[in-house]
């Protein structure tokens, strides 16, 4: 059976306006297609685009041009997704990168989890919206003590852990996560991140991770994604992208990577990537089997 | 060599309505002049309440309730806000994480440097004083620093952001700069480059630097010494080598093993089980024991005191007692020098 793709965007171009002749291209032609059960994560510098991506997949932002087609229905096209709006809101669910300022602070935990299913109107398969809030909270790892506390009273690893709790109560097939760990401590991140591969493995859901932390994303995903200036440099399953990068942009990337050893660390010099612009002319080729690098169309003659 | 910071037995506590909370337990370390020490631990450990406490930056609920705080000798423990402010910025100085909350937004950057090092020499004419505005932002690598002293914090990236921070900390020339995590907001790429800078600056300028960090990467970089933090207390503390090389502590243990870099092809990440104590009412015995997976009865009766394993590396675990049993750290938690 070939591998069905669940979400594909395709030339997708995001401008934000800054005057009224003069608009910043934040997304520049960006393809790309999420297999479904895969993990795909999104990487690249600050302002490389990856939040207006993620934004994009989940109609927060309208694209000016291109398409998203998540289960073939074309996302950006207002009647197409008014007809399937419920079942693209219930399917596809965002976790944001700060969790302080993306769960309301005058609300109870439970409240918050049993939410989207409230707004739904899912009859909660675990008779009541709290008992469902529970057990979410508890499959999540967290203790349903803290059902009745508000999110200012947590800390951060639990606030991103009520965040994925609600996310994950719509039983979604597609996670998107901005940034999810980014704001935590090391040991924190790290049980999030097993939280997200055991709870990747359990649903099945498929999974759209944006990082700039790159040994996390080497750790959890399994193809990736490097973005420079809104565009997509180079494409591999993350094995392959770790251990053989072609772009230079993606090896100066991996090697600004702190290697915790002192004494290899200190001996060793990042690269530097100075190519401003990506040449209008760059040709999107097959490198080896899966592995895609944008290439400089004038090398190819 | 004398020692240019000396923290003996510091304890500090913020006196909230929940209760008295120990932020810093009974810490003890010293800096030499041109050396880097870094600040591990997770966040709550204490360790920009440790920096801010050395500066006096805290705020009225918070107390020094024991210990002493030498530079250069002399005693400022209790010196008052009247003889600190002539020590801010050219004994020792700050760097925070966030360089646009410490960056003036209707200033131009120019002008906030210049300001900085107005204060420390007020005489300074006009023309010197622009001189040495522009030496500070060529050294600290920003570049065309004619043209950019008149723009604004905002039209800078978060890195060159944080390059005028530095030249603002460096402005008063200080023997000491604390570093409060100044590149957790930022790429990987310009965390490189900051770090880079800040090593570059201080061999420059001999400038002693302590690094407060949870990166373990980043310390690997720049530190020449490692201060590992837990429950506001320091339980292990040495040379960069020893710490990575030779950890002895199991919360440097789990601090290792939790680097993604060494559970490559592993199926789950190590994480450090449970969360950290509040500080309310720390546990009796050794804090991190209910967390330890190596901990000995002892751990939880009696805090364990600092032992001795080299001349510059000491640890607080009962582990090093002679009387404790023989534990083999786990594998990940060291690296294998080589």
């Amino acid at each position: 059976m070939p591998d069905e793709i669940l979400l594909d965007v395709q030339r997708l171009t995001h401008r934000y306006p800054l005057t009224r002749t003069m608009s910043v291209k934040a997304l520049d032609n960006l393809s790309f297609q999420i297999i479904r059960g895969e993990i795909y994560g999104l990487v690249g510098e600050s302002g490389s685009g990856k939040s207006t991506a993620a934004r994009c997949v989940m109609n927060l932002y309208r694209p000016q041009t291109g398409k998203i087609l998540y289960k073939g229905i074309d996302t950006c096209y207002p009647k197409a997704f008014r007809a399937n709006r419920r079942m693209l809101q219930a399917s596809r669910q965002l976790v944001f990168q700060d969790s302080a300022s993306s769960l309301n602070p005058r609300m109870k935990v439970c409240d918050i989890i049993a939410e989207p299913m409230r707004l739904q109107r899912i009859t909660p398969p675990r008779g009541t919206l709290r008992a469902e809030a529970e057990f979410q909270l508890k499959y999540v790892g967290m203790d349903p003590g803290y059902l009745d506390k508000y999110p200012p009273e947590l800390s951060g690893g639990q606030r991103q852990r009520v965040a994925i709790a609600r996310a994950l109560a719509m039983e979604p097939e597609l996670l998107v996560a901005d940034e999810p760990i980014a704001s935590l401590d090391v040991s924190i991140q790290a049980q999030i991140v097993n939280l997200f591969k055991h709870l990747q493995a359990e649903h099945g859901f498929s999974f759209l991770f944006i990082a700039h932390d790159l040994a996390m994303v080497e750790f959890l995903c399994d193809r990736v994604g490097v973005m420079y200036r809104g565009r997509l440099v180079e494409e591999a399953p993350a094995a392959q992208l770790f251990a053989r990068p072609l772009h230079p942009y993606t090896q100066a990337l991996l090697s600004a990577i702190p290697i915790p050893d002192p004494r290899r660390e200190r001996a060793r010099r990042p690269l530097e990537f100075h190519g401003e612009e990506l040449p209008p002319e760059s040709v999107w080729i097959e490198a080896s089997p899966r592995h895609f690098v944008l290439k400089d169309g004038r090398d190819e003659r | 060599m004398p020692e240019l910071l000396e923290v003996k037995h510091l304890s500090v506590s913020f006196f909230t309505h929940t209760g008295e909370v120990q932020a810093v337990r009974d810490v003890s370390f010293s800096l030499k002049a041109g050396e880097v020490l870094a600040l591990v631990g997770e966040s709550g450990c204490g360790k920009s309440v440790l920096c801010k406490s050395i500066m006096k930056l805290l705020p009225q609920t918070a107390k020094i309730k024991s210990g002493s705080i030498l530079v250069n000798g002399a005693d400022i423990t209790h010196y008052r806000e009247r003889d600190m402010h002539k020590l801010r910025g050219r004994l020792f100085s700050m760097v925070f994480q966030d360089p646009m909350t410490s960056l003036n937004p209707a200033m131009s950057i120019g002008e906030q440097i210049g300001e900085a090092v107005r204060v420390h020499r007020p005489r300074l004419s006009r023309e010197a004083l622009r001189a040495r505005v522009l030496e500070l932002m060529a050294l600290v690598g920003i570049d065309r620093p004619e043209e950019r002293m008149g723009l604004y914090p905002h039209h800078f990236s978060g890195g060159m952001r944080q390059r005028a921070v530095l030249a603002i900390a460096l402005a008063g020339d200080p023997a000491i700069l604390f570093a409060d995590e100044p590149t957790t907001a930022l790429d990987v790429t310009i965390q490189a480059q900051i770090l880079d800078l800040l090593r570059d600056v201080q061999h420059k300028l001999g400038t002693a630097t302590v690094f407060v960090t949870h990166d373990l990467g980043v310390v690997a970089r720049v530190a020449d010494r490692v201060a590992v933090m837990y429950a506001g207390k320091i339980v292990e503390i040495g040379t960069a080598e020893e710490i990575f090389y030779d950890p002895r502590h199991p919360y440097t243990w789990g601090l290792l093993r939790a680097l993604p870099a060494l559970s490559k092809g592993r199926d789950t990440l190590y994480a450090i089980p449970g969360m950290p104590p509040t500080l309310v009412n720390p546990p009796r015995g050794d804090a991190f024991a209910c967390r330890n997976e190596y901990a000995l009865a002892i751990d939880y009766q009696e805090e364990p005191p600092m032992f001795q394993v080299t001349d510059t590396h000491y640890a607080a675990t009962w582990l090093l007692d002679p009387r404790a049993p023989e534990v083999t750290p786990p594998s990940g938690g060291g690296i294998h020098a080589g």
